[in-house]
């Protein structure tokens, strides 16, 4: 059993080394000189203001709850997907009903909404990213409106200005 | 010296190591990712003992489900509230009192006192797992507390996003 886990460790000290090694060495071989501009956090992005430290949305936790059960599903099926060969059709049920089980809390959750990202938990009261479509076109329509009056604008200077011309 | 003590060695001091970071740490960020070393030294210790199911479940659970509602719990609470504002004695009485408790108690085990032996039990030569699998599907064993572990699940699945949900309402 050792030697399974052995195995694991050599690769995760491979990865390890295979990141550390190379930071290292390039470290040691490349040309150190640091500024203000390279040292900010985004060099050819927005300039970052305030702390880092926001506050995050609650749904970010439910479904990070949601995560956690199913992972105690997967660590549950694990030894069940090692041992429900050498026992038939009955390990196989046995495994379905356990999963069946847990596919409501699933259907639960999913039909709640608690899953949805843009909908807001309660009563399927959506939260409002943008305008609402009546809002955008009214807006559209105020820009257009805006858009022909200075364009008849325009063209009473023009004729102005034409006239001007005809008379001198 | 083996190579077996040799490795208990390593894997206690990340564990210690992983612990003060936890302790020590000034950012509570910092703290969350001391207490991941800490825990994947605590399945290294459990692949030491032979529990080959238990390191597992140890990394997919600890280390993959609780580190990550840890670190959006920790991400949840507002930046003006982060300070502690509990009374260090208060703050520090319950872990002493727990870690006093460890202590007695560990070292009375390695006297022998509490447990049948001394010796740690031989690692077993196949895989425990298909033993813990055997035992889950067998209906004289413990099929029944496995398939009520799936109800237990969905019975916490359903509460905890009821009380998350209705905190965010309350939120709102």
């Amino acid at each position: 059993m050792y030697y399974d886990f052995l195995n694991v460790a050599v690769l995760a000290l491979g990865g390890l080394g295979f990141v550390y090694v190379n930071l290292l060495i390039f470290s040691l071989i490349r040309p150190n000189k640091p500024s203000k501009l390279k040292l900010s956090t985004y060099e050819c992005g927005m300039e970052a203001f305030g702390s880092s430290w926001v506050r995050f949305d609650m749904r970010f936790y439910s479904v990070a709850l949601i995560f956690l059960i199913f992972d105690l599903e997967i660590a549950f099926l694990f030894p069940w997907s090692v041992a429900f060969r050498d026992l038939g059709m009955i390990a196989r049920v046995e495994g379905l009903i356990f999963i069946l089980i847990l596919f409501v809390g699933l259907i639960y959750v999913w039909v709640r909404g608690d899953l949805d990202w843009v909908k807001s938990f309660s009563q399927g009261r959506a939260i409002r990213l943008g305008p609402t479509a009546e809002e955008e076109a009214m807006l559209l329509r105020m820009q257009v409106e805006q858009a022909l009056s200075e364009a008849s604008a325009l063209r009473t200077v023009e004729e102005g200005e034409s006239s001007t011309e005809a008379t001198v | 010296m083996d190579t077996l003590t040799l490795m208990f060695l390593l894997i206690a001091t990340i564990t210690i190591a992983g612990s003060l970071i936890t302790l020590w740490s000034k950012y509570v960020v910092h703290s969350v990712f001391g207490l991941m070393l800490a825990l994947l030294g605590v399945a290294g210790f459990y692949v030491l003992l032979g529990a080959d199911f238990l390191a597992v479940t140890q990394i997919v659970v600890y280390v993959g489900g609780v580190l990550v509602l840890y670190l959006f719990g920790i991400m949840l609470t507002p930046p003006d509230r982060a300070e502690r504002n509990v009374k260090l004695i208060v703050f520090c009485s319950l872990p002493a009192v727990a870690g006093a408790m460890y202590l007695i108690g560990s070292a009375r085990a390695m006297e022998g006192k509490w447990l049948p032996g001394k010796e740690l039990p031989p690692p077993p030569g196949k895989h425990l797992i298909h033993q813990v699998g055997h035992s889950f599907l067998d209906k004289d064993q413990y099929l029944l507390a496995f398939e009520l572990a799936s109800v237990l699940l969905l019975v916490v699945l359903v509460g905890a996003v009821y009380i998350a949900r209705r905190r965010w309402e309350a939120s709102e």
